[in-house]
């Protein structure tokens, strides 16, 4: 096979998603974001995005916490040691693809 | 590549651009450089001796103002930017890096000052040098974000630019009276009073349309969603 075939092919497909690689990518760029801050940036709705980030939780890639500000329930993520890693393999991968 | 690259980059450029949402970062720079014209103005026009003319009293005068920006932003930020479009909490800067950057930053200036020196023997020559630096680091950190603040990036260009070709008689009505208007060691802030006079009202002005569009444009969902 082609390398950059084969690059392509190897890329981690758990981010190449579109709607997981925009959470990813703003979860990199700081420590802590919480939901209301996701949806807000990325425009999907509060299903879709829940279950993106249950599939990113469920990997490992993403640390989710459950708290309070004040009374109003807040959900606090952040992107795992793991996650940090594999997201910059991505992108790393995705240079050498294309 | 860049079909794909420049999105994830933009993406990661975000969080940055969504300090200043609510136009706070141009609200505290416009307030920063309004209280270093307001200690310049105090110092050059009271008395030698007085308490504006001591450094502790400037120093603390402008930490004074420094802590109540951050912490009336970050109750701002508590009180409505979270709750309206959500929570950030950035990656701490390591200290070497900070030093690193400022290390780079202050040699680069030495470098182009000292070659630039037969061309920036005179004021005017150093206020548009000024002016274009200023422009530039708003440009990149702010206008890049919103293209509509790349008139005010323009509008600090074109002030700073209009103030530094003014013959410098212009402005010294402003320091008529003071005893020390002619004092060498106050040379500098008397050098940069006009600059900041008319920067701070621009950014102010430009933050506080940021703020009311972001009041206007967003609302805090129902609770169940945070």
């Amino acid at each position: 096979m082609n390398p950059q075939m084969q690059t392509l092919a190897e890329l981690d497909r758990l981010i190449h998603e579109p709607g997981r690689l925009m959470i990813v990518a703003l979860l990199y760029a700081v420590d802590q974001a919480d939901f209301l801050y996701l949806q807000h940036e990325t425009g999907i709705n509060k299903g879709t995005l829940s279950s993106h980030i249950a599939k990113l939780e469920d990997a490992g890639y993403v640390e989710v916490l459950k708290t309070y500000r004040g009374k109003i329930p807040q959900t606090l993520l952040s992107l795992t040691k793991l996650g940090r890693q594999c997201f910059k393999e991505y992108r790393k991968k995705l240079r050498k693809a294309l | 590549m860049q079909q794909i690259q420049t999105p994830i980059q933009s993406l990661l450029g975000r969080p940055r651009n969504y300090n200043n949402i609510d136009g706070m970062g141009e609200i505290s720079v416009g307030l920063i450089l309004l209280g270093f014209a307001l200690s310049f103005w105090m110092q050059i026009h009271t008395a030698l001796h007085s308490l504006w003319n001591r450094s502790f009293a400037s120093i603390l005068s402008m930490l004074a103002l420094c802590l109540a920006l951050h912490y009336g932003i970050k109750g701002f930020k508590q009180k409505i930017t979270f709750p309206r479009t959500g929570f950030v909490r950035y990656r701490a800067t390591s200290v070497w890096y900070v030093l690193v950057s400022a290390g780079t930053t202050a040699a680069t200036a030495v470098l182009i000052i000292r070659n630039l020196r037969h061309l920036l023997d005179s004021a005017s020559a150093m206020g548009f040098l000024y002016a274009l630096f200023m422009a530039v680091c708003y440009g990149y950190g702010i206008a890049r974000a919103v293209p509509w603040k790349w008139l005010v990036a323009s509008a600090i260009f074109l002030s700073g630019t209009v103030v530094a070709l003014l013959p410098s008689t212009v402005f010294q009505p402003l320091f008529a009276g003071s005893p020390r208007a002619h004092d060498p060691t106050v040379g500098l802030l008397v050098a940069l009073f006009p600059y900041f006079l008319v920067w701070s009202p621009l950014l102010l002005l430009s933050g506080l349309i940021s703020l009311a569009l972001y009041l206007r444009n967003t609302t805090a969902p129902a609770s169940d969603t945070q």
